[in-house]
């Protein structure tokens, strides 16, 4: 038989040695595979999207009221985004922020034209007040269109801009202000105009809503797992060069470099089961659909096995102690996951976070697994986060043969 | 003669650490020869150039480094050397086993390492296991062993590939006599098939027990070496094995005309009074 069958039939047993050994560590079979389904489900459950979603609650002072004040404290009211706790005076209210007992604060005052709404915010509660500034801001905008378009202010309101008109020297200022308030009412109008354009519309597939909060957490629990598994597996190798089996099998016919190899291709392809198993699971068991192109699918799944089985070598290669290897690579598992996207969308991030992203495995992961499976693209979509995770995988995988050679196993 | 080992004024750094100073060494093939030492003499030092784990030069890490003279195995250069590879096998002082593969699936992992597949790695693997006296835990995990069954496990791995010199760095670390007899008993049988066998100790009754040469080794260089016979010498006394009480023997030998003649009775080692009370054979339970 040829050198070249021999070192293939060496490879096979190296490969082999690292599958048997990982199927008959139950408890690593049970965190490899387990773990990212049931915290995939637990998030999955945790960010779908609500029918009704939780309103921000908001402590609400009205000091002098009036018509105006009233129509947008009406407007307000009608937000299904806020929950309104009226609260006396506004000293109450920012007692209850400092406090923590509300996160924001709205502070209406009528007066005609000294009347003037505020906003007091929790500054650790940015997001909340965000959502509340914008509700605000639509109550100010539809309480001013009503005034133009309920019949019982629209006439004070003409008068009141006549005068305006009048005062500026406008010729006509009746004519005119009746022929601006109405022009207001078109625009803002409920019966029809700019302002009666208020539906959101969610993109859908096929009748269904095309997002599925699954399918993303468990992508980014695989690729966060798949990064631990990494981990385990250089581990692993440390412990057999502790043990004397690297030297063991270095004396063989094998050269130096078919173990590494071996060990990477073994890493990649106990992913690949991993990766199967656990969208086996999340496919059916809660409704995880490949939309988009199958091959891509396959491709990003490749590409993340291979990344996973790199970034083992690469630890292995470079790091000699297995509690660093753990410290190292666990700190970089999880920071990864987190600015990649694998625990919530990348968007929710500081935009600094997201330029940095593009240099993590996990951010090209989600990006592949989201092209595939719920925003159902094509094959082209896959073919970059695909092709970056593997061509990661390489590097590392070759990182970790040049580091292991430097360190002399 | 063919060689099967030559070393020749061989200088080896671990490091910055000189370990091997010029050492000299030639072992004929199919000798049994010991490589004695204490610890930290440069014995495993030596046989990891053996075994082709050193590199010429300045290399990186841990391995050794050769720095001048001259190492040939079966007349061929050991580093990196695939053929000197399949020709040595080595019997590490470490247990070097996957503990939670079983025996056959660790015996299969070594055989296929040296290429060995189909009917030939099978059959290989059962002699294997019959010459450890482990076929009935073939599908036993490693670390489910005593410690005698996993150093035949150890020796046994080391033999798949058939090969025409086999290295045993400290075989017997940590085995009970009945073990260390087996494996006394196969590495004779694997002598008297034509191997060349290289054994180092630092257990001089073990040398004594197999060698046919012997080379002591310290601080990195052969201090002495020649067939034991030969280095162990007469010593200008002779020894006179009979048996009898050893009074009537002295007496009878005053009558004889035989003085100054001093009888005593043979002391037996405690290791064969061990063996003589708990028997030979292997003791299979676990630890």
């Amino acid at each position: 038989m040829s050198r070249s069958t021999d070192a293939l039939t060496a490879l096979y047993w190296l490969i082999r040695k690292d599958v048997v050994r990982f199927l008959s560590d139950r408890n690593g079979l049970f965190a490899s595979v387990a773990m990212p389904v049931i915290l995939g489900a637990f998030l999955g459950t945790l960010f779908a999207p609500d029918d009704e979603p939780n309103p921000v609650s908001v402590a609400f002072v009205h000091e002098a009221p009036d018509n105006g004040s009233r129509r947008f404290e009406a407007e307000l009211r009608k937000s299904k985004a806020v929950a309104l706790v009226d609260v006396i005076t506004a000293d109450a209210a920012r007692d209850l922020l400092r406090r923590g007992k509300q996160p924001v604060a709205v502070l209406a005052r009528g007066g005609g034209t000294s009347a003037e709404v505020r906003i007091l915010t929790d500054p650790s509660r940015t997001a909340e007040a965000d959502i509340v500034r914008g509700m605000v801001e639509a109550a100010v905008y539809k309480s001013l269109a009503t005034g133009f378009t309920d019949p019982a202010s629209r006439a004070e309101n003409t008068a009141g801009l006549a005068l305006l008109l009048g005062a500026g020297g406008v010729g006509e200022p009746g004519k005119t202000a009746d022929v601006v308030a109405g022009l207001v009412g078109q625009l803002t109008g409920s019966d029809g105009g700019l302002g009666a354009v208020t539906a959101v519309e969610t993109l859908e597939r096929d009748g269904r809503p095309a997002y599925n909060t699954y399918a993303h957490n468990f992508s980014g629990m695989l690729c966060m797992f798949l990064l631990f598994f990494g981990i385990e597996q250089a581990k692993a190798r440390l412990d057999e060069r502790a043990l004397g089996l690297d030297r063991r099998v270095a004396m063989a016919p094998v050269g130096r470099v078919l173990p590494r190899l071996a060990s990477g291709l073994a890493t990649m392809l106990l992913a690949l089961a991993i990766s199967a198993a656990v969208f086996a699971v999340a496919i059916g068991g809660f409704g995880v659909e490949i939309r988009g192109s199958i091959p891509g699918f396959v491709l990003v799944v490749l590409g993340q096995a291979a990344f996973a089985g790199g970034f083992s070598m690469a630890l292995s290669g470079w790091i000699a102690s297995p509690r660093a290897v753990q410290g190292a690579g666990s700190a970089f598992a999880l920071i990864a996951s987190f600015l990649g996207g694998a625990w919530m969308p990348s968007f929710m991030l500081p935009s600094w976070c997201q330029g940095v992203a593009i240099f993590l495995p996990t951010r090209w992961a989600t990006e592949g697994f989201a092209a595939t499976t719920w925003r159902g693209l094509g094959l082209e979509a896959a073919l970059l986060p695909a092709g970056i995770l593997l061509a990661l995988g390489l590097a590392l995988g070759a990182l970790g043969i040049a580091g292991a050679r430097r360190a002399g196993a | 003669m063919s060689i099967a080992l030559r070393a020749e004024s061989l200088v080896v750094r671990r490091g910055a650490t000189p370990v091997v100073n010029g050492l000299d060494l030639l072992v004929p093939s199919g000798r049994f020869f010991g490589l004695l030492g204490p610890n930290g003499a440069g014995k495993s030092t030596t046989i990891d150039c053996i075994a082709g784990l050193a590199e010429r030069g300045a290399a990186p890490g841990g391995r050794p480094r050769i720095m001048s003279g001259t190492l040939e195995v079966l007349g061929l250069d050991p580093l990196g050397s695939p053929e000197v590879s399949r020709r040595i096998g080595v019997v590490p002082q470490a247990l070097a086993l996957y503990g939670d593969l079983s025996v056959a699936e660790n015996l299969r992992v070594f055989g296929g390492l040296y290429g060995l597949r189909g009917p030939r790695l099978r059959g290989r693997v059962e002699w294997a296991m019959n010459l450890a006296e482990l076929t009935e835990r073939a599908t036993s995990r490693v670390s489910s062993l005593s410690g005698g069954m996993a150093r035949r496990l150890n020796l046994a791995c080391a033999l798949l590939h058939e090969p025409e010199i086999l290295v045993c760095d400290e075989p017997t670390t940590g085995v009970d006599p009945q073990s260390r007899n087996h494996l006394f008993e196969a590495l004779r049988h694997l002598h008297r098939e034509g191997r060349t066998i290289l054994y180092t100790t630092h257990y001089l009754e073990e040398v004594e027990a197999l060698c046919e040469d012997v080379a002591i080794i310290d601080h990195g260089r052969v201090i002495a070496v020649g067939p034991l016979a030969q280095l162990v010498g007469h010593g200008g006394r002779s020894r006179v094995t009979c048996d009898g009480d050893a009074e009537a023997v002295q007496r009878a030998l005053a009558e004889a005309g035989f003085t100054g003649i001093a009888v005593e009775p043979e002391r037996r080692t405690l290791e064969s009074v061990f063996l003589e009370l708990t028997g030979r054979a292997l003791r299979e339970e676990a630890p």
